[in-house]
């Protein structure tokens, strides 16, 4: 036993061996690892857009006109849905607090209201379009001629 | 030649090893894969479904041909049933200005394939815009006008 443990030939071909298979198993670990985590994302995130469909059903500019909007938006798709921007007439509008990014939650079969300020005054007789924006990227429009 | 090829072992670990790894990752990219596949065609499904269920919406008329604006007819003219979810009722203004006031009510009438049935239209005065949504998304309006 003694002998075995000073006899130091062909210890530096064990240890690269075993180097050699640790390397290759953390490697393959992180690689499958990116992969899982890749596909769950995919499945979670963009992947799932084609899941998601919002109805504008209603559109109100108010009973006197400023540059505030009220949208009524119905999740008819299979999967909630969170707005991300709105865009009146291709500009993004913001949400009263000078930021544009929303984050409304649309829960499946939910209808939700949606106050929205533009950057000008409504003016009678002009057509707005109005497109509302997803975090997964989907875009959903609706326009209205205003009264 | 090919026996003593078949009886070298050399680098055989690494050929089995990259065969595994490769079909590992065919594993999961199938999955996607056919998940998006099944997902595109769930929706593809509700699209046709949703074709299949165009709706109108009326104001009901009384046995003598009179308007009843307590009810409004809704007729589905597809080969589906729909599902109703909401009413609106938009108040016009009288001189031509903006909407004085957009009322919802929520509806859970179902309209069989090529029926119509009616349901209360929730009416009270002036002019006035009804709009029907369904559970699939689709609309139908209609407008009353009082005559002067």
């Amino acid at each position: 036993m003694r002998k075995l443990c000073r006899n130091k030939k062909g210890l530096s071909t064990v240890i690269s061996t075993i180097l050699m298979i640790m390397v290759v198993m953390v490697g393959m670990s992180v690689a499958f690892a990116y992969v899982a985590v890749y596909a769950q994302n995919y499945k979670a995130g963009i992947g799932s857009s084609v899941m998601e469909s919002l109805t504008i059903e209603d559109i109100f500019l108010g009973s006197t006109y400023g540059n505030h909007v009220t949208l009524w938006v119905y999740n008819s798709g299979q999967i909630d849905a969170t707005i991300n921007v709105v865009y009146i007439n291709g500009v993004a509008a913001t949400n009263g607090s000078s930021t544009i990014n929303f984050n409304i939650n649309v829960p499946v079969g939910a209808h939700v209201p949606i106050t929205v300020q533009a950057s000008s005054i409504w003016h009678s007789g002009a057509t707005y379009e109005f497109k509302v924006n997803t975090v997964r990227g989907s875009n959903f429009v609706e326009s209205i001629d205003a009264p | 030649m090919l026996k003593r090829l078949i009886k070298n072992r050399k680098g055989t670990a690494e050929v089995i090893g990259s065969i595994m790894f490769i079909v590992i990752l065919l594993f999961f990219f199938t999955n996607v894969y056919l998940w998006h596949d099944a997902a595109t065609k769930e929706m593809n499904d509700m699209y046709v479904e949703k074709i299949n269920t165009p709706i109108t919406v009326t104001v009901s008329l009384n046995a003598g041909g009179s308007l009843n604006l307590n009810y409004l007819n809704v007729t589905n003219k597809g080969g589906t049933d729909a599902q109703l979810t909401m009413l609106w009722v938009d108040l016009k203004s009288g001189s031509g200005g903006p909407d004085q006031m957009h009322s919802n009510y929520t509806l859970s009438n179902k309209v069989p394939a090529g029926s119509s049935i009616l349901i209360l239209s929730h009416y009270s005065s002036g002019k006035v815009s009804f709009k029907v949504v369904t559970t699939l998304g689709n609309s139908a309006s209609c407008t009353y006008s009082p005559s002067p």
